[in-house]
């Protein structure tokens, strides 16, 4: 069975089996790639999947916290994953102290419901999957999953210097493509 | 183009077309989607533990049966009667078919914990303990038996530092049990071996007596006697069938609600029966109550005050059975405001049937059902309820009474199409039986 993203929404607020079954299914690859890059160095994939079934949990029992007039559903999920992953981080890893500030965390309606013409958005992908493969990686995680900058760094191996020109030279390649001021 | 705006952008694509750009990048993890759908679900799951569907059991000591008395009338038809009932044993206030295990008397876990009673069956396994919960939470509680079968809650009930525990299968999702003598009982990081005693077999443990012969055939009714009265034994021959309650019901309309709010919630009338009446040869009539603190459903055991030496008929209106199945679904079109659609839907509950006669819309979000019961040709059987649910709906409640069943349900008023559920359906059984009790 398959759901609109408000359909979804609605049958989860209706406490539908169904829907949360469908939830775990469309939402499981951007979840589980987010805890993984939170969780990854030094814990099994056991502990990824509970984090990963806790987001879909928290999601079933805080759907009515979400506003869909204001809030981005997708995005919504991935900041409760970043809660949780970080959660997990903490208790996963007693000796290190981790400081939720360090990760740049936005609220649930900082990102802001855009209807964006289905045009503009393959311009976008095409734009950024002309880029080679790590700038494509970079551009996903840094705006789509919102990973910290100092991550990013580590995982692709690159000086802050360098990720921030890569950074600035396709946003600069996607603003010429889209005509975006 | 600054960071924000190319972050909402990017954040506001739709899935289909981010899919691909997903998958690239997760294409060397190994995403487990069906372990994570299980791992969901069973959080989910333990969650909703105290929604689910909860059974209580009263206390009592186990009761030892001493059964006297000869075989009376019907000889030639006794061995049949009798073996009809090989499979039972009786297990606290109740009786069981099939192996079942209890735990023959309290036992102090440690200085806080008792497990007052245990029952272990095929189909069931259930505890009472004396316990203090923290904030009303279940600490992670399991069992293990000795055949490497793992049990947890899948239901409970507290009240003033008696917790009840129903377990269940959570790796098949089922109350299907393999019982044993010896389990492990688990709470947090304490874990306690429990010894359980075989229930005795009902058959070879006392003489067990007939009921006066009735048209029905497919029921054995009998009795045995026990210290304070008697325990009642049933047998059907649909292995399906299980008994619920001896005895006329105590209320004969039956309403049931359920709403799909924070999981399923659901209520509904109790199976509770009035006593029975034994009416004695010197003129009296006593009453025969269900056992005090009875352990184990259905409470097959009633006592009496009446005088050991007096021959007493001891009357048995009826049985409430059930089937504890699925009966399958049922989809409903609900009809336009004030329109009411027949539909004329016969469903065969084995025992009895119904029919779902016609939809009626009420108002935007609102309809009414209509069902005709006892449509079948059981005369001495009649409907009593079956559990009617809608996971498309936002609640139902319907009611119970004579031949008829109307249920109302409530809905998104967009709602087209509504399927219905059918199962455990329960029937009250006139067989007026008749126990004569010497």
């Amino acid at each position: 069975m398959n759901f609109s993203e408000s359909e979804l929404i609605s049958e989860i607020k209706k406490r539908n089996l169904k829907a949360y079954e469908f939830l775990i299914k469309e939402y499981t690859k951007p979840v589980y790639y987010l805890t993984y890059n939170i969780l990854n160095i030094g814990n099994s994939k056991e502990d990824i999947e509970e984090c990963v079934a806790d987001v879909f949990l928290e999601v079933w029992q805080k759907i009515n916290e979400f506003d869909s007039e204001r809030g981005n559903f997708k995005t919504w999920i991935l900041i409760l994953t970043k809660y949780k992953a970080l959660t997990y981080k903490r208790k996963l890893k007693t000796n290190q102290v981790e400081n939720i500030d360090d990760y740049q965390l936005e609220q649930p309606d900082t990102i802001e419901k855009q209807i964006i013409d289905r045009e503009i958005q393959r311009k976008l992908l095409e734009t950024i999957n002309s880029f080679n493969k790590t700038d494509k990686e970079l551009f996903i995680r840094r705006y789509f999953y919102n990973e910290k900058i100092c991550d990013i760094m580590q995982s692709l191996g690159l000086s802050r210097s360098a990720l921030d020109n890569r950074l600035l030279r396709g946003r600069k390649i996607i603003k010429e493509v889209l005509s975006y001021e | 183009m600054n960071e924000k705006q190319i972050q909402m952008l990017m954040q506001n694509l739709d899935n289909d077309l981010l899919a691909k750009e997903l998958d690239d990048l997760t294409s060397d993890l190994e995403v487990d989607l069906d372990s994570i759908t299980q791992k969901a679900f069973n959080k989910l799951n333990q969650e909703r533990l105290k929604k689910k569907r909860k059974r209580f059991y009263p206390l009592v000591a186990a009761c030892l049966i001493t059964v006297i008395g000869i075989s009376n009338a019907y000889a030639a038809e006794i061995s049949d009667f009798v073996r009809s009932f090989f499979n039972q044993r009786a297990i606290y206030s109740t009786v069981i078919d099939g192996s079942a295990y209890y735990l023959e008397s309290p036992l102090q876990l440690d200085k806080e914990v008792k497990l007052e009673n245990v029952i272990f069956t095929k189909d069931k396994l259930d505890m009472n303990l004396t316990f203090s919960l923290i904030e009303d939470k279940l600490p992670e509680i399991l069992v293990a038996t000795a055949n490497g079968k793992i049990y947890k809650p899948g239901g409970y009930g507290y009240d003033n530092d008696r917790l009840l525990l129903s377990f269940w299968n959570e790796v098949e999702h089922n109350y299907m049990f393999s019982p044993t003598e010896e389990l492990k009982l688990i709470i947090g990081e304490k874990s306690y071996s429990i010894h359980l005693t075989e229930g005795v077999p009902v058959v070879g443990s006392g003489e067990i007596n007939p009921a006066e012969k009735t048209n029905i055939d497919w029921v054995k009714v009998g009795y045995k006697k026990i210290d304070q009265g008697v325990q009642i034994l049933t047998s059907f021959t649909d292995n399906d069938l299980k008994l619920v309650a001896i005895g006329e019901p105590d209320q004969n309309t039956v309403t049931r609600i359920f709403k799909n709010e924070n999981g399923i919630t659901s209520s509904g009338t109790s199976s509770m029966t009035k006593p029975l009446l034994g009416y004695g040869k010197d003129k009296n009539v006593y009453t025969y109550n269900q056992a005090k603190d009875a352990v184990g459903r259905p409470v097959t055991q009633f006592e009496t005050q009446d005088p050991a030496d007096t021959e007493i008929e001891l009357k048995i209106p009826s049985l409430l059975v059930g089937y504890e199945k699925d009966f399958g679904n049922i989809d409903v079109a609900i009809p336009e405001l004030n329109e009411e659609k027949r539909i004329d839907r016969e469903i065969d509950l084995k025992l009895q049937k119904i029919t779902l006669q016609s939809i009626k819309r009420t108002s935007a979000t609102t309809a009414e059902l209509k069902f005709a019961l006892n449509t079948g040709d059981k005369a001495e059987v009649a409907v009593r309820e079956v559990s009617l649910y809608s996971k498309d709906v936002q609640s139902g409640d319907s009611v119970w009474q004579g031949d008829v069943c109307t249920m109302g349900i409530s809905f998104d008023g967009k709602l087209k199409n509504a399927q219905l559920n059918l199962s455990w359906p329960r029937f009250e059984v006139k067989g007026n039986w008749t126990l004569k009790i010497k």
